[in-house]
């Protein structure tokens, strides 16, 4: 190894190196053409390096391409020195240019070598690729950030614009900038068609306010006005206040259907829609379409619309509020310009803010005058404390109804106003209205002036009236006026044949008093009094140039008066004074009430003296009369003492208030055990329940009666006929009460039933047996008689007969005088009545031979049938008897006014004229033989007049002797 | 047929006499005498007679009380009575029938139609003179 190394560097070897190239010219000009190539690449490589070093010098390894460079241009310098050695044999300097070029390449290599970490280090091609891509993609996302960053600065430029802006400007104004605002939107959005729709006051509608539409773009007609029906899902969304964001219309839900169709109508793509929400308010929504294609919103675009609308909303609403307020102003200022109503606004700080003209006319300022003072100023001092405590009420919240105050007017008269106010805090308002109500007040004032007098005249009317203190009375009456009038002197002047006498006065302490003195001026009978004869009150507003009489003025001066109003006093059509108000400080205009006043009061006092004069007349008569009212009392009360019936007195309630002695007497209680009792205790018990009854007939008709059992105080009782009366006195009504003791008469009533019911008996047991017995003998089975036998028997029997009848008609007779026999009255046809009484006399008619006729009357009576046959029978029975054969017997009826007349004609022989009031006594008859010849017992006619007075009715005869009789009686027509 | 009963109650003897002498002379009946209420009971009891007539004033037992104790007695109850009353007062004639009477004759009655009198108060065959 070691010798090759030496054969290198040892000379032995060496040899020219163009003997290496054998001299070979091919060979040669290979090598020149190399290597002058090769130094022409080396030659031109440093250059492109040293330019490229130049043209990057942020280049980290420009040192080692400088090396390289130099080594490069050593090689080529080389290769150069290997042509020019061929011809040229300066191998000493190729040697040393390669010795140079070694060096470099040395160095070169050294520094290559500590490169290569660095380069190494290096990136590989792919990582700068990857690296570059995702450097232009950070480059593009930061480009779109950048975008949307100006985006969103341009948006919040936009929207702080219009917010400036939509505060600033005016209603027309704000309308355009909303336009403006909606162009630059849309441009922003990126659509064709941008609107706003608000609610439409039926809030059924949205009505189209504001569009843009771009300039190519006519946006469709039908998009004025949509009703909420033909949106129900984007309805439901806007008034929930969600966005309406529809950025595929195409692609909708079945339940969108409606809305879906709606915007396909309109050729509407995607459509985007931001609800206009305020305090619960649903004002509309604002709206952006693309027509040409779908658009997606993002969230951000969304996010900086909504906040667009919420600004949008809040000028909306603010404008609204400003249109409305500016509404109500207006109408306000139209009510108040055009009301004759006196209008007004106030501030709670006390001034006037707004006042209708019709306000300031009443009061005749200028509205500046009334607005630049506060308004208590124009109010009348008293009223100013209320009027400011109103105000108080009013700031805390209540209203004023009818508060009345005084306004202060320009000419300094005063008003009545009547106010209706409320205050709204919020806006520290008072809105009120007021009436005038001065003339009222006046009237009220009138009016109570008015009442002021009547009272006084009613006063002292009545005191003239009641008081008979002539003196006490004048003076109480001047006193009275003066106070009314607020005058001087109130005077009564009494005529004297002098002159006259001030009877009484009422004076102010300043003035001085001239009650009781006499005036002794005969003027006062002459020319100052005659002007009041006829009565007219005359006054003198000023005495100082009035026209009247020297010694007139002069007494007036003399008691200082300016002014007077007379009436004068009457007493029997003469003027007995005068009733005089003085004035003493001023003149004085006396008004016509005060006038008025004065004389009603002079009339009174002339009324009064003539009372008073007749009170002197009639006290005489009084006391007359009182006497002879003592005298009578005295007598009434020896006789309500002695009077044998019991009397008392009870109060409306039925209580005893007062008992005669005989009340005490047959009762046996004290007067200390009656009084205060009620009268029913004193009845037995069945008497109680009638007496209750009799208390009601006593309210009814004033007046009662009924028999009553009364307990005495030993136990026993007595039976009395009582009889009540109420009296109504004026003010203190009291019960009448007078009772008759008819025990013992009750006593001989029963007595004498009992009589008559045995004699009825024992008369007729014996009757019976004798004419049973005759009428058994007259069969002829007890034996046959003679014919004067059958003769005595027919005698016999005839007279049983009639004696038969006469104790029962004594008997029925009796019983019907006694009251014994009620009268069962009901209503009963006078046909049916007339009827039964023919055919029960029909057989006797016939036996005498007698024509019955008899009409009909379809009448009702009210009557006891048996008892009112028994009277047609009757009659009818003594016309048959007393007719003569053939004749004829009528019974007829007729009405005549409230009573049915019966009448029974005969026409038979008549009554003499004076028996025809005799005949209805007790056996009282025509001829004395009648009784015997015509069977009758001269009772009949008795019984019947008994019985018609019993019904209410009457009877009575007419006859014409010789042409027969006619009786008549009259019953009371039943009204069923 | 079985001869009809009639029962007269009269404490007078005349009439019993003439009442008695009437009925048997124009009727088939069979005529029963009593002189008193009391007596006119028991015979009523013992007899049962088709019909009672009774006077209303006697002494001891009046008509009234003697109809109240024939009407109260089951044996009794239900006999017919008819009363002979000298009283001719609708009160004390409503009074017999509210008590149970059955028919009223008069006094004085004629001893020749009393039969009848009765016959028609009792719904019996007309009698034939």
């Amino acid at each position: 190894m070691l010798d090759l190394l030496k054969s290198f560097s040892s000379t032995w070897a060496f040899i020219p190196h163009e003997h290496c190239d054998l001299w070979q010219t091919n060979l040669i000009w290979l090598h020149i053409i190399s290597d002058g190539l090769i130094t022409l690449a080396d030659y031109s490589i440093p250059v492109m390096l040293v330019y490229f070093n130049r043209q990057r010098s942020d280049n980290r390894f420009k040192g080692i391409i400088w090396l390289f460079s130099a080594f490069i241009l050593g090689c080529g310098t080389t290769h150069a020195f290997e042509i020019w050695t061929l011809w040229h044999p300066a191998f000493w300097i190729s040697g040393g240019l390669k010795a140079i070029t070694a060096i470099i390449s040395s160095v070169t290599a050294i520094a290559l070598f500590s490169l290569i970490p660095k380069a190494l280090a290096m990136p590989s091609r792919d990582q700068l690729e990857a690296s570059n891509l995702a450097l232009t993609q950070e480059v593009e996302e930061r480009k779109r950030i950048e975008v949307e960053l100006q985006h969103r600065l341009d948006f919040d430029q936009l929207v702080a614009r219009y917010s400036t802006q939509f505060i600033q400007l005016d209603s027309q104004s704000l309308s355009s900038a909303i336009e403006q605002a909606l162009e630059d939107l849309a441009g922003f959005m990126g659509v064709e068609h941008c609107f706003l729709f608000k609610v439409t006051p039926s809030e059924e509608t949205f009505s189209l306010t504001h569009a843009w539409a771009t300039q190519d773009f006519i946006p469709p007609r039908t998009l004025i006005e949509i009703p909420y029906a033909a949106l129900p899902w984007g309805m439901t969304q806007l008034l929930s206040g969600q966005v309406l964001n529809l950025s595929s219309i195409a692609q909708l839900d079945l339940e969108q259907s409606q809305d879906q169709t709606f915007w396909q109508d309109l050729r509407i793509k995607s459509v985007i829609g931001f609800p206009l929400h305020i305090q619960g308010i649903f004002l509309g929504w604002l709206g952006f379409a693309s027509y040409t294609h779908e658009q997606e919103w993002s969230e951000q675009t969304v996010q900086l619309l909504k906040m667009f609308s919420e600004m949008l909303t809040h000028t909306l609403h603010r404008e609204q509020v400003e249109i409305d307020r500016r509404h109500a102003q207006a109408q306000l200022q139209n009510l108040f310009s055009k009301t004759p109503s006196l209008n007004c606004t106030a501030g709670l700080d006390g001034y006037f803010q707004l006042l209708s003209p019709s306000f300031c006319n009443l009061l005749g300022y200028p509205m500046d005058e009334l607005l630049k003072h506060p308004f208590l100023d124009f109010v009348h001092p008293e009223d100013q404390a209320l009027t400011l405590a109103e105000v108080e009420n009013l700031s805390r919240g209540s209203n004023t109804i009818g508060f009345e105050n005084r306004y202060r007017c320009q000419n300094g008269d005063y008003r009545w106003l009547s106010w209706h106010s409320t205050a709204i805090l919020e806006d520290q308002t008072i809105y009120a209205t007021a009436v005038d109500i001065t003339e009222r007040k006046q009237e009220q004032m009138e009016l109570t002036q008015k009442n002021r007098s009547l009272k006084l005249l009613a006063d002292l009317t009545l005191q003239i009236r009641q008081s008979r203190q002539i003196d006490e009375v004048l003076q109480q009456t001047a006193k009275g006026i003066q106070e009314f009038l607020q005058t001087d002197r109130v005077l009564v002047l009494q005529l004297t044949p002098a002159g006259c006498l001030a009877r009484a006065e009422s004076v102010l302490p300043e003035q001085s008093k001239i009650v009781g003195q006499e005036f002794l001026d005969p003027c006062f009978a002459t020319e100052y009094v005659d002007k009041y004869q006829d009565g007219t009150p005359a006054m003198i507003v000023d005495v100082s140039t009035a026209d009247i009489h020297d010694c007139h003025r002069d007494l007036l001066q003399t008691l200082n008066v300016k002014s007077n109003v007379i009436a004068p006093i009457f007493q029997q059509d003469e003027i007995w004074g005068l009733l005089i108000a003085h004035q003493c400080d001023a003149p004085r205009c006396w008004q016509d009430l005060e006038v008025d006043l004065l004389k009603q009061v002079a009339d009174q006092i002339s009324v009064g003296l003539a009372q008073w004069q007749l009170l002197n007349q009639l006290e005489g008569l009084v006391e007359e009369r009182t006497a002879a009212f003592l005298r009578s009392e005295s007598q009434f009360r020896s006789l309500f003492a002695a009077a044998p019936d019991l009397i008392y007195i009870l109060n409306p309630m039925g209580l005893i208030q007062t008992v005669n002695p005989a009340v005490i007497d047959t009762l046996g209680f004290s007067e200390q055990e009656l009084l205060q009792h009620p009268l029913p205790e004193l009845l037995t018990p069945d008497c109680q329940a009638l007496c209750k009854q009799g208390f009601q007939d006593l309210g009814d008709q004033g007046v009662h009666r009924q028999e009553m059992n009364l307990h005495c105080k030993n136990g026993s009782m007595i039976t009395v006929d009582c009889s009540c009366k109420l009296v109504n006195t004026d003010d203190d009504p009291f019960i009448l009460v007078l009772q008759r003791d008819i025990s013992k008469q009750k006593a001989i009533e029963a007595l004498k039933d009992e009589f008559v019911s045995v004699v009825s008996h024992e008369l007729r047991t014996p009757l019976t047996s004798i004419h049973g017995s005759l009428k058994l003998l007259g069969t002829g089975n007890l034996g046959d008689l003679s014919s004067q036998g059958t003769q005595v028997l027919q005698i016999a029997l005839r007279n049983t007969d009639r004696l038969s009848r006469l104790i029962n008609d004594v008997l029925d007779l009796e019983r019907i005088e006694s009251g014994r026999v009620v009268m069962s009255k009901q209503h009963c046809n006078v046909s049916d009545l007339m009827i039964q009484a023919t055919q029960d006399m029909q057989s006797m008619a016939m036996q005498n031979q007698v024509m019955l006729r008899a009409n009909q009357l379809d009448c009702g009576v009210f009557a006891d049938a048996d008892h009112i046959t028994q009277t047609l029978t009757n009659l009818l029975s003594n016309a048959i008897k007393f007719s003569s054969l053939g004749g004829q017997v009528y019974l007829t009826a007729s009405v005549q006014g409230q009573d049915v007349l019966f009448e029974v004609r005969d026409q038979g022989r008549g009554i003499p004229q004076d028996k025809l009031m005799k005949i209805f006594e007790r056996f009282q008859q025509v001829d004395v033989s009648d009784a015997r010849q015509k069977g009758g017992t001269g009772l009949g006619l008795a019984i019947c007049q008994q019985i018609i007075e019993r019904h209410g009715g009457k009877i009575w005869a007419e006859s014409e002797e010789g042409k027969g009789s006619c009786f008549y009686f009259t019953l009371p027509k039943s009204t069923d | 047929m079985t001869q009809k009963s009639i029962l007269l109650i009269d404490d007078d003897p005349d009439i019993q006499a003439i009442a008695e002498m009437g009925l048997s002379m124009l009727t088939p009946w069979k005529i029963l005498m009593a002189s008193s209420g009391a007596e006119g009971i028991a015979i009523a009891r013992q007899e049962k007679p088709d019909a009672i007539v009774l006077d209303v004033m006697m002494p001891d037992m009046d008509g009234l009380e003697t109809l109240k104790q024939l009407r109260a007695a089951s044996e009794t109850h239900d006999i017919p009575v008819i009363f002979l009353t000298a009283k001719v007062q609708s009160s004390d004639r409503q009074n017999l029938y509210i008590a149970g009477a059955n028919g009223m004759i008069n006094k004085p009655f004629d001893p020749l139609t009393l039969g009848s009198q009765i016959a028609g108060f009792l719904g019996w065959p007309a009698l034939k003179h």
